[in-house]
């Protein structure tokens, strides 16, 4: 499903969500036939893993500070793993359809900061003799992210109102920044090199910072499943630990940073798998 | 584009905030009860979930309520203290208890029972019997055990049917339905027991349902005073309790039940227990631990009027051990029998409640036992309780007074006899080996001769009565004894009330 054709789709579910709470009514008991629907809001609290599929090398096209050719590398990291981790805070809303059945809605801010760090052997020409230099990149990225999320909720009430759900989750990146530092081991006498002139700089040691945008989507989308487990309070107040998995259906990457990965010999680039862990925090309005 | 947004919140969450359909008024412009005292009760009667329809449970030593409380087996579930009513008030009643039987892992609650507490009624949803979201059941008490649970599907349909109200006699029964031909919503209906059968539900009109929703009947003792909930009428907020009266069959315009009884919120299962000065609602007004709570109302401005209650042990007359019996009331001026109840099977136990303005058989029956009768009539419409044992005989070789009636100095039988005499008809039927000797007596009034004739000529009455209904002439002899063999003493009216008798004297012949 392309992006495009996934915004208006979780556009309207949430829309749909909120209408449908409002206009149907809460299934009956014996005390009521009909009664208004609950709805819940809530604070969540939480954070968050994002895990890359397929552990291949990972790669990150940035800017070489030193002007010539060329004049962007691509930094290679084998642990392609490496998980972005970081805290997230938003809101929620859970509009119960039935007894059992429910939308919740979701709107949070999220970070994603991870680390990444390789060393590679790179070959240096000392006067026609090439030799190995250990080259060290450290590089750090972080995201921060607007998520809109709608599940379809079910509670299983003979287990303590256990809950269930499955929905989309369309999310911004909002910014990106990274910062790179990569550092020359080997002999002293090594250093980064200025392609236009062709001489070393004498600088064994640089860091850079800049932005992936130009190789990202700005909007990914997701399959997401929930679960949680409420803790009632009070009448009205409960509190809710819940877990999430975000499965992307669109790629964060843009046709520039898919063509990196094939050019590096990666037909399907890695894509995020996230993970969520929360505290919700939840009043029953009605 | 921030205004109409603003708009839509501000609707929505209006529309969130009452659920009241009929015109809100100000707390001046109800009735204010200043002696009135509405209390939170005390105890783990109340929870932070809904709690709510307590009443009076069997043998007048349980209460049950309806609660959305964690710990039972389902969502709403009955729940039951061993403790009376009256305990709820000073909070001496443990804790309550889910009722096993009836729960189930759907919506069980809002119970009503038999005066006898063998007999409950109660609202069940989601259940693979069910024709509607919400249907009416019935269980019996065995043995200490409900049983025998069974859909009514005579006054269910498939839409909702909840919160059963059953009169003191057992014959006529409230509930709420929303199903379609209703005056808007929910409504209340009314249903009467036939035998063993329901007659078809009948709405209550329009005097009592509103365009809104009607909740929560609750027919007091008196059987005329009607408690139940609306937000379909004026009032202060969410339901509010309202009472009407029957006067002749047609019933009143609704009072609005008032401050400090209702409130803004929902005030619901408004319950006046028999033979007291208080009541109950239950309410999500300020001040609950959450949802709907229960709330004592001191005194009850709309007590219900008189009643007689007759209430004692029935036991072998021998061994005085308890018996549990059928007992039956008749209504002497149509003959109809009214109610048909059971005392305790453990303690023999009974309680028969009386409506003014008419005069009633109790008959006590039990298995191998003889019947015994006893007339009651109600006049006033004060509150009287009637402590009153029945000691039944053995069939075999017992006798027992018959509840036979005749004209001043005639021994021409009144109809009112007819029922006591059919029961002596049916146990001779049902035991063809039993002959019996009727034995007439008088009291000391009048002249030794005249009084004989007039014993033998009365016990002849019964004997004809007999024969002519089916009893081979053989098996009964009729006796006339004057009279001698008085079981008090003749020198009063209640006294020789007891001498002027005919018993029934029975042998079994095998």
């Amino acid at each position: 499903m392309s992006l495009r054709r996934s915004i208006p789709l979780i556009v309207c579910l949430t829309f749909c969500s909120i209408t449908t709470a409002s206009a149907q009514r809460y299934a009956a008991n014996v005390l009521y036939s009909n009664q208004p629907l609950p709805i819940y809001l809530g604070i969540d609290v939480g954070s968050g893993l994002t895990f890359w599929q397929h552990a291949t090398p990972t790669y990150f096209a940035t800017t070489y500070p030193y002007a010539g050719t060329p004049d962007t590398i691509h930094v290679q990291f084998p642990s392609g793993a490496t998980p972005l981790f970081g805290f997230f805070a938003g809101i929620s809303a859970d509009f119960w359809l039935s007894e059992d059945w429910g939308i919740i809605t979701k709107m949070n801010y999220n970070e994603r900061r991870g680390e990444w760090n390789a060393t590679v052997n790179e070959l240096a020409d000392t006067n026609g003799v090439f030799v190995n230099v250990p080259v060290t990149s450290d590089l750090v990225w972080m995201l921060r992210c607007i998520s809109l999320e709608a599940y379809a909720r079910y509670s299983f009430h003979s287990l303590h109102d256990l809950y269930v759900g499955a929905g989309l989750a369309l999310t911004d990146i909002a910014s990106d920044h990274y910062d790179l530092t990569q550092t020359l081991g080997g002999p002293p006498q090594f250093s980064f090199m200025d392609f236009r002139s062709g001489s070393g700089t004498g600088i064994r040691s640089y860091g850079i910072g800049g932005s992936l945008s130009p190789e990202l989507h700005r909007f990914f989308g997701e399959f997401k499943l929930l679960a949680g487990f409420p803790f009632y309070i009070s009448a009205r107040w409960l509190l809710a630990p819940e877990i999430t998995l975000g499965i992307p259906f669109t790629s964060i990457w843009n046709s520039t940073g898919q063509a990196d990965y094939q050019a590096n010999g990666i037909s399907n680039p890695t894509s995020p798998l996230t993970v969520t862990g929360l505290i919700a925090l939840k009043y029953q309005i009605r | 584009m921030k205004s109409r947004l603003l708009l839509s919140l501000c609707l929505i969450l209006t529309a969130c905030a009452s659920s009241h359909q009929g015109p809100i008024l100000r707390e001046d412009q109800v009735k204010n009860h200043p002696e009135v005292r509405v209390r939170h009760l005390e105890g783990d009667l109340n929870t932070t979930e809904d709690d709510f329809a307590l009443i009076q449970g069997p043998e007048g030593s349980y209460t049950y309520l309806t609660s959305n409380r964690s710990g039972g087996a389902g969502r709403q579930d009955l729940y039951y203290a061993r403790a009376p009513l009256t305990a709820i008030l000073t909070n001496q009643y443990g804790n309550f208890t889910s009722v096993d039987g009836i729960n189930t892992s759907e919506n069980e609650g809002c119970a009503t029972f038999t005066p006898d507490g063998h007999t409950m009624i109660f609202s069940a949803g989601g259940r693979s019997d069910g024709l509607g979201s919400s249907d009416l059941y019935q269980a019996e008490l065995i043995n200490g055990k409900w049983q025998n649970v069974r859909n009514l599907t005579a006054l269910n349909t498939t839409s909702w049917e909840s919160q059963p109200s059953l009169s003191s006699d057992g014959r006529t029964l409230y509930f709420v339905s929303d199903r379609p031909g209703g005056y808007g919503g929910q409504d209340i209906y009314v249903s009467t027991r036939v035998g063993d059968n329901w007659t078809t539900p009948q709405n209550l009109g329009p005097i009592i349902n509103s365009a809104g929703m009607e909740a929560s009947p609750f027919i007091a003792a008196d059987g005329r005073t009607l408690y139940f909930s609306s937000n379909g009428r004026p009032g202060l907020g969410g339901y509010d309790v309202y009472v009407s009266h029957n006067v002749g069959g047609v019933w009143s315009t609704p009072e609005d039940a008032g401050t400090p009884i209702n409130s803004t919120g929902d005030d619901l299962f408004y319950t006046a227990e028999l033979g007291t000065q208080h009541a109950f609602v239950a309410s999500n007004r300020s001040g609950t631990l959450g949802g709907l709570d229960v709330f004592s109302v001191e005194p009850n401005p709309f007590a219900p009027g008189g009643v007689t209650i007759v209430k004692g042990v029935v036991r072998d007359a021998f061994t005085k051990q308890p018996l549990a019996a059928d007992i039956t009331i008749t209504d002497l001026k149509t003959n109809e029998e009214v109610a048909r109840f059971r005392s305790a099977d453990s303690t023999g136990d009974y309680l028969v409640v009386l409506q003014p303005g008419q005069t009633y058989s109790i008959t006590g029956q039990a298995e191998g036992y003889l019947f015994y009768s006893d007339v009651y009539q109600v006049v006033n419409e004060r509150n009287v309780t009637i402590q009153h044992d029945i000691d039944l005989n053995p069939t075999l070789t017992g006798k027992t007074r018959l509840l036979v009636f005749f004209d001043f100095n005639s021994s021409q039988l009144k109809r009112e006899s007819f029922p006591e005499l059919d029961r002596a008809v049916s146990l001779m039927k049902k035991n063809p080996e039993m002959t019996v000797t009727v034995a007439g007596y008088t009291d000391s009034i009048g002249t030794p001769a005249f009084n004989q004739k007039l014993s033998e000529a009365r016990a002849h009455s019964v004997q004809e009565y007999l024969i002519s209904h089916g009893i081979q002439a053989g098996r009964v002899q009729a006796v006339g004894y004057g009279e001698n063999n008085p079981v008090a003493t003749n020198s009063t009216d209640e006294g020789r009330a007891l001498n002027r008798r005919v018993e029934f004297q029975a042998r079994m012949n095998k």
